[in-house]
């Protein structure tokens, strides 16, 4: 029995959550701003693929990252590397499908730190950079850390979108689920059952940790 | 009131809302070194004017002014960033960092060009001097309503301002407290020479802390001169 697939899972969602954060708190900081134009626009662009079909996410993904694509192709030219059915297109799966939960909780998150607090660092002399890391980002940490540990499992427990853009390569682009997929249907060993219990253990971790994270939220809101 | 050779000049208009909701501001006045007060019902728009001196609200027109430096001015549609006004800002709510200690607080707003144990070294004095050294490493949240004011004037000092706004600053306290700290913001106004513009509804806080009152209703000064004017049968 291997346990491949789910290492091959915990680096995907792990490389793919490290993205979503970084691209997510930065897209929460721009929908933050009031006078964003077409905001609730951008949001809901970002917020889509909580709600389309993984078939309908895998088949835009196709068509503007494949092969013949424009962004495929010049990938491709320039890093001698496919960008799908590769480890990269499971990250990529991966990373639109936990991509929303950290854009949404941390916009709440960013936008619930109190705006006289900006202010007041306005007043103390701080610029915009220097208010986001020593005031906007620490106070809206747990909202962010909430979300980036929802898309963990999102990421993790991606399927639909994978299978569509990085395929079922065993060994390179079969994850966890994939597998567990795989071993069920052929009536194969039992070794998809060890995988289960694990994802599950997980699963309740992640529910524990939000849990966890959002009633501290609310008690620390403080003076 | 004198001419404020080392003040601020300030003239400014801001108007929102519309229908019945109409609120306009429409003010001049200058503010010289010593306490002037902003008088008036609440509602007024005393914050408005203090918010836009600060520049955290824009005015639709007029000229705000420091010394020979041009804070605001509508006609050129200039405006100076807040964080390069020099202003110390006490708010209504205090605003203290909750994630900051007191020396974290008072340290904001001193220069990064001083070393770390020097901006250490004097939060800490402004801790002492107010009275709350003993806080230096703890959070807003465990502080009492007298202790946070006294963080929140620390740390308002420590940037040394050029300017000080206080809006409503002893509003939460009871009566031994608010005596206790007017003495000692009038004392760290007069030692530092400081213009401040302090906003009240209070007629006792501003007979016991004005050096000057301006006083306001519905958006406009209706009244200057020293606290005597707010003397008499209301």
């Amino acid at each position: 029995m291997t346990w491949d697939p789910l290492w091959l899972s915990y680096k995907v969602a792990f490389i793919a959550t490290l993205i979503a954060l970084v691209l997510g708190v930065g897209l929460a900081t721009l929908l933050a701003r009031p006078r964003l134009p077409g905001r609730e626009l951008i949001d809901a662009v970002l917020t889509v693929p909580l709600v389309l079909p993984p078939t309908v996410i895998g088949f835009y993904l196709l068509t503007a990252l494949g092969k013949h694509s424009f962004l495929g192709s010049r990938f491709q030219d320039i890093f001698d590397v496919r960008l799908l059915f590769s480890f990269r297109g499971c990250v990529i799966a991966s990373s639109v499908a936990a991509l929303p939960m950290v854009v949404k909780s941390a916009r709440v998150a960013i936008e619930d730190v109190d705006a006289t607090l900006v202010q007041a660092a306005r007043t103390l002399g701080a610029g915009p950079v220097r208010i986001f890391w020593t005031v906007t980002l620490p106070l809206a940490a747990r909202g962010i850390m909430a979300g980036v540990i929802l898309g963990f499992a999102r990421a993790l427990g991606e399927f639909g979108v994978t299978l569509m853009v990085a395929g079922d390569i065993p060994g390179e682009t079969q994850t966890a689920t994939l597998y567990i997929y795989d071993q069920i249907m052929a009536e194969g060993d039992d070794s998809a059952y060890g995988m289960i219990a694990v994802l599950t253990v997980t699963a309740l971790g992640v529910l524990w940790a939000v849990n966890h994270l959002n009633r501290r939220r609310g008690s620390a809101a403080g003076r | 009131m004198p001419p404020a050779a080392d003040g601020l000049e300030v003239q400014l208009a801001v108007s929102r809302g519309n229908g019945t909701e109409r609120f306009s501001l429409d003010v001049s006045f200058q503010v010289p070194p010593g306490i002037t007060i902003l008088f008036g019902p609440s509602g007024t728009g005393k914050s408005t004017t203090l918010q836009a001196i600060a520049g955290l609200l824009r005015p639709e027109r007029g000229r705000i002014a420091f010394g020979g430096e041009t804070w605001f001015d509508g006609e050129r549609g200039y405006e100076r960033p807040t964080r390069l006004r020099g202003i110390a800002y006490l708010f209504q709510g205090l605003a203290l960092f909750p994630h900051l200690t007191a020396i974290g607080n008072v340290c904001y707003g001193i220069s990064r060009t001083q070393p770390r144990a020097d901006r250490h070294a004097r939060a800490l004095a402004l801790l002492d001097r107010l009275g709350v050294a003993h806080l230096a490493r703890r959070r807003p949240r465990t502080y009492s309503g007298g202790e946070a004011q006294r963080v929140a004037l620390a740390r308002a000092l420590a940037m040394e301002p050029r300017v000080l706004l206080l809006d409503e600053p002893f509003s939460a306290l009871d009566r031994d407290l608010r005596a206790q700290l007017s003495a000692d913001v009038r004392a760290l106004v007069s030692e530092r020479q400081l213009p401040t513009l302090q906003v009240t509804h209070h007629v006792g806080e501003a007979r016991s802390m004005g050096d000057w009152v301006l006083r306001m209703s519905a958006g406009r000064i209706v009244e200057t001169g020293t606290p005597a004017i707010l003397d008499g049968p209301d």
